[in-house]
């Protein structure tokens, strides 16, 4: 009977204090500063032109064999690289983020974005292009390898959310 | 309503094997007024239960640290509208395997009877209406026992005819609960009738007024009959014949659209009813407080006494609702034990109590109240004590005491 | 080796009212899963019925298979990376903790050394992971015994925990973090308040959750008893982790062969008398108890320095064998790595998953039970079907 009745006052309390539920399309849930959403390409402001080289090193490291990409001369002479990427394609269907690409890449290329709502009607929307990919990384700097910076993260869940 | 005439022709009308009580409602014919009645009455049952719908979705939400439907309408209250137009949309199967006639039939026959349970319940008076009561006949409390237990053959229909084991399962589990649990809550229902000396609902509200609410006079009867009732339905933790971790959803697999509608109508109908039943029956009506007539604050009962009753009605609703979401589900064994080893007994010591009050008054039946419950404090304690709850020893930090892999044999 | 005593020698079910009676039964075969709300997954169980008991059950595996070991064997850049990837995935619960195992083979493969600080903080999401996994229990085993409510309350617990995770390791449960030779990167700078936030918040809801069923006399009703395995048969059977301790075997890898630093923390290894499905959720309770120490202790202790070892950038191991065993939140969770010496990528991976081997103790537990029972029975195993089918 204790039990039972343990019960009633455990969901009486429950009952009394804040749900703990965030109205997600309502309310975007803070993203931490290492959040790893799709995959996206980097984009060298000071030259105007992707990073990226065309290695192919990303595509051989994915555990997935979503990445697809063809390189072409470079022969903009902006910068020292001898090939830039013609196409790039990432299947964000079979994607698993797990961020090796980002994690081998030599050249600072890539950068795992905050870009994460994908729901789509068609699977064949999900295959992002370079364009895509460029577009979901602006704004986006590389942070693997790179020193933590000092400051308060964003992200910390409010503490009064439960209990 | 009409002449004794006319009452006596129906009476002629009617086949003689036809019990009494099932005659009653058809003395007097259909009248006008009572078809409105009766269309009032299904509109309320109609919209109650998609109240109670977004009741329950709320209190389960609050009461597992979410919010619930909050979307369609203000706090979501609107939700039930939208999913019954879902309903209505939905493709209504039927699956190869069921029976044709019987299978669309079911849903019917699990939801007529308990709508034409609310017959009979007083729901009190309201200013400038009266009393509303539909049909306040004498053999009320029989009526009400005898056509809910109907539900259990459209259910046995139901879970048949679907063609599923699973839902065959589930009927074989209906049929087992309604005929054990039909029998504690009659015998609880004896004490609630002696008590007013009359099978009349309203007899029985208005006698509650004069010597007291029978909640208290009749605790152990009031808890038998909650249970009971609570169990009838099938409402958690007596939900057996649903068990949807179970056997996902008893004899209710193979409907859908608005049939499967219809059962969840019956179901919400049921709460309704059975709370509307106990707090007729037990929580003393449509009164305001328990000795108001006494005290002379009886008229404000006699003006809004409607609302008085709605509102009992609903706490009771909220706790049925409240328990589904706390507690886990009995076995089919423990729910038979439950019924046949304490309800029923329960039942038998509230009668015998009952029959002590009436004959010997008031003293002696406090003592037996007393002594009975002292009775089951004892019995409750000795049987946690033969089950003290953690059996868990802990391991202290000793690395000797630990087996290695290789004690165990192990590869390594 | 004497041969294992067959079900049948265990367990002699009493007599029904129906033999008693010499009345003719006729046995029911029920197909429950795989989409049935409580087989954990795509688990079958086809479950030979006589009214509500449960006369034989035949278990069905292999809806989710998907090759994880042979997966791991594959690619030819990066290959003792991606075979976490699918590691992480198999038991998508205790991800971390399988992490640790990986990472623990591929460095005795290649006799990489780690840091103390990435041990410590392996020990501490280690045992984070165990919490959020024993947490899941905690919510499947109220639903599988109906009751509702101790889901959604494991679940905002696991929130928290999650929101960690994804501030660690940028996901919220596959976060990929270990590496041979430490860690991706250092936590971030606020990881030891955030910790202790968590673990305080814990201890909370786990007095939530024990309020809730813990005591309940429906819950115990329907635990007390059921799906008793002796410590032989448990053995016989090679069952590990809370279902063998419950036999009351205190056997746990991490007190009877202690690997990282466990020898180092104090905490107690719960046992149980009977073995049966209660004692096994008091034991996962206690155990959420335990780690809660265990974080503390490694808290206080976390030293500074690097988080990567001397591991080489491109892993190329020496050829050889390895195998690793911790104490998973199911049991004991064993790692077998091969090298061949040349490719970049494992000769040989397999998993020794304790949820398939402790879900063989299935026809022990519920042959003789009602169905009701068989559900709870199951639940008590605390299966994950990526791990069993990998």
């Amino acid at each position: 009977m204790r039990g039972v009745l343990g019960g009633f006052l455990q969901t009486l309390k429950s009952f009394l204090t804040k749900p703990v539920t965030r109205l997600y399309p309502y309310e975007k849930p803070p993203l931490e500063a290492r959040f790893m959403g799709a995959p996206s390409l980097l984009w060298d402001d000071a030259v105007d032109e992707v990073v990226c080289v065309a290695c192919n090193i990303c595509a051989r490291s994915c555990p997935d064999d979503c990445i697809t990409l063809t390189g072409d001369k470079y022969t903009a002479g902006k910068t020292n690289k001898k090939n830039i990427i013609k196409d790039y394609f990432i299947d964000l269907g079979r994607c698993s983020y797990c961020g090796i690409c980002v994690e081998v890449c030599p050249f600072d290329a890539n950068e795992m974005s905050p870009h994460f709502e994908l729901s789509t009607y068609d699977r064949m929307t999900l295959i992002y292009d370079k364009d895509q990919l460029i577009e979901i990384g602006r704004g986006v700097t590389r942070r693997t390898g790179k020193p933590e910076p000092v400051g308060p993260l964003p992200g910390i869940l409010d503490p009064s959310t439960y209990r | 309503m009409t002449n004794n005439a006319a009452s006596e022709l129906t009476l002629q009308a009617v086949p003689s094997w036809m019990p009494a009580f099932l005659v009653a409602p058809m003395i007097g014919g259909l009248s006008l007024a009572d078809l409105i009645a009766l269309v009032v009455l299904l509109l309320f049952v109609l919209n109650f239960v998609m109240i109670e719908i977004w009741m329950e979705r709320k209190v389960a939400g609050h009461v597992q640290l979410r919010r619930g439907p909050l979307h369609v309408g203000p706090h979501g209250s609107l939700q039930s509208p939208a999913d019954v137009l879902k309903l209505l949309t939905k493709e209504d199967l039927t699956p190869v395997a069921a029976d044709p006639i019987v299978f669309p039939m079911a849903p019917y026959l699990v939801f007529v009877p308990v709508f034409l349970t609310f017959l009979v319940i007083p729901w009190g008076p309201l200013v400038l209406f009266g009393n509303f009561v539909i049909r306040p006949f004498d053999l009320g409390l029989v009526y009400m026992v005898a056509i809910p237990a109907m539900q259990g053959i459209g259910l046995v229909m139901a879970g048949w005819s679907s063609g599923n084991k699973y839902s065959l399962l589930g009927s074989a589990r209906v049929v087992a609960q309604l005929i054990s649990y039909e029998l504690p809550m009659v015998i609880a229902l004896l004490g609630v009738a002696m008590m007013a000396e009359s099978l009349n609902l309203t007899t029985i509200v208005e006698s509650q007024m004069k010597q007291g609410w029978n909640v208290f006079l009749q605790p152990i009867g009031f808890l038998v009959f909650f249970l009971a009732t609570m169990s009838e339905m099938s409402r958690a933790p007596f939900d057996i014949a649903v068990a949807e971790s179970e056997i996902v959803g008893g004899p209710f697999v193979e409907y859908s659209g608005m049939r499967w509608g219809m059962f969840y109508l019956a179901e919400f109908a049921a709460v309704c009813l059975n709370s509307a039943l106990s707090t007729a029956l037990f929580l003393g009506g449509w009164e305001l407080f328990p000795g108001s007539h006494a005290l002379g604050l009886g008229w404000i009962s006699d003006q809004f006494g409607l609302l008085f009753f709605m509102g009992k009605m609903i706490v009771l609703v909220v706790i049925i609702q409240w328990a589904r979401f706390v507690l886990p589900r009995l076995r089919i064994d423990q729910l038979m034990d439950f019924a046949w080893k304490f309800l029923l007994p329960a039942g038998f010591v509230n009668f015998i109590l009952t029959a002590i009050l009436q004959v010997f008054g008031f003293v002696p039946f406090a003592i037996g109240i007393g002594l009975t419950l002292a009775l089951a404090a004892v019995l409750l304690a000795t049987y946690q004590a033969r089950r003290s709850p953690s059996t868990v020893a802990l391991i202290r930090t000793a690395p000797e005491a630990v087996p290695t892999s290789q004690g165990l044999g192990l590869p390594v | 080796m004497a041969i294992a005593p067959s079900i049948d020698m265990l367990r002699e079910p009493a007599p029904s009212v129906a033999e008693e009676r010499n009345l003719e039964t006729v046995e029911m075969t029920i197909n429950m899963g795989p989409q049935h709300p409580s087989t954990h997954g795509v688990f079958r169980m086809v479950l030979t019925l006589e009214g509500e008991r449960v006369k034989n059950v035949q278990s069905h595996i292999g809806y989710l298979h998907r090759g994880a070991e042979k997966l791991g064997e594959s690619g030819d850049l990066e290959g003792y990376r991606k075979a976490m990837i699918t590691l992480d995935r198999t038991d998508y619960l205790s991800s971390l903790l399988n992490e640790h195992a990986y990472v623990m083979a591929v460095e005795k493969l290649a006799g990489i050394s780690v840091p103390e600080r990435a041990e410590y903080i392996r020990v501490i999401l280690g045992e984070i992971t165990r919490i959020n996994s024993h947490c899941m229990f905690y919510g499947a085993f109220g639903a599988d015994s109906g009751a509702t409510t101790p889901f959604m309350y494991a679940f905002a617990l696991r929130e928290e925990i999650q929101q960690l995770f994804e501030a660690v390791g940028g996901a919220r449960m596959f976060p990929n973090y270990y590496r041979a030779g430490g860690l991706r990167e250092d936590v971030p700078h606020d990881f030891v308040r955030r910790v202790q936030t968590i673990i305080d918040r814990a201890l909370y809801a786990f007095d939530d959750f024990d309020n809730l069923i813990t005591t309940n006399e429906i819950f115990l009703s329907r635990t007390r008893g059921l799906g008793i395995i002796d410590q032989t048969r448990a053995l016989d059977l090679g069952v590990s982790g809370p279902l063998l301790r419950a036999t009351g075997l205190p056997y746990d890898v991490r007190r009877s062969e202690p690997y990282s630093i466990y020898d180092r923390f104090a905490f107690d290894v719960p046992v149980g008398t009977t073995g049966d499905c209660y004692e096994r959720y008091l034991i996962r309770q206690e155990e959420m108890r335990q780690s809660v120490r265990i974080i503390d202790q490694a808290l206080k202790d976390l030293p500074g320095g690097p988080t990567m070892g001397n591991a080489p950038k491109a892993l190329r191991p020496p050829k050889g064998e390895a195998y690793v065993r911790i104490e998973n939140s199911r049991g004991d969770f064993g790692v077998y790595l091969v090298s061949d010496g040349k490719s970049s990528a494992p000769y040989r991976v397999k998993y020794r998953s304790p949820c398939f081997v402790n879900l063989q103790s299935l026809n022990d537990m519920v042959i003789g039970t009602y169905i009701a029972d068989a559900v709870v029975a199951l639940g008590s195993i605390d299966i994950v079907l990526g791990e069993v089918d990998r």
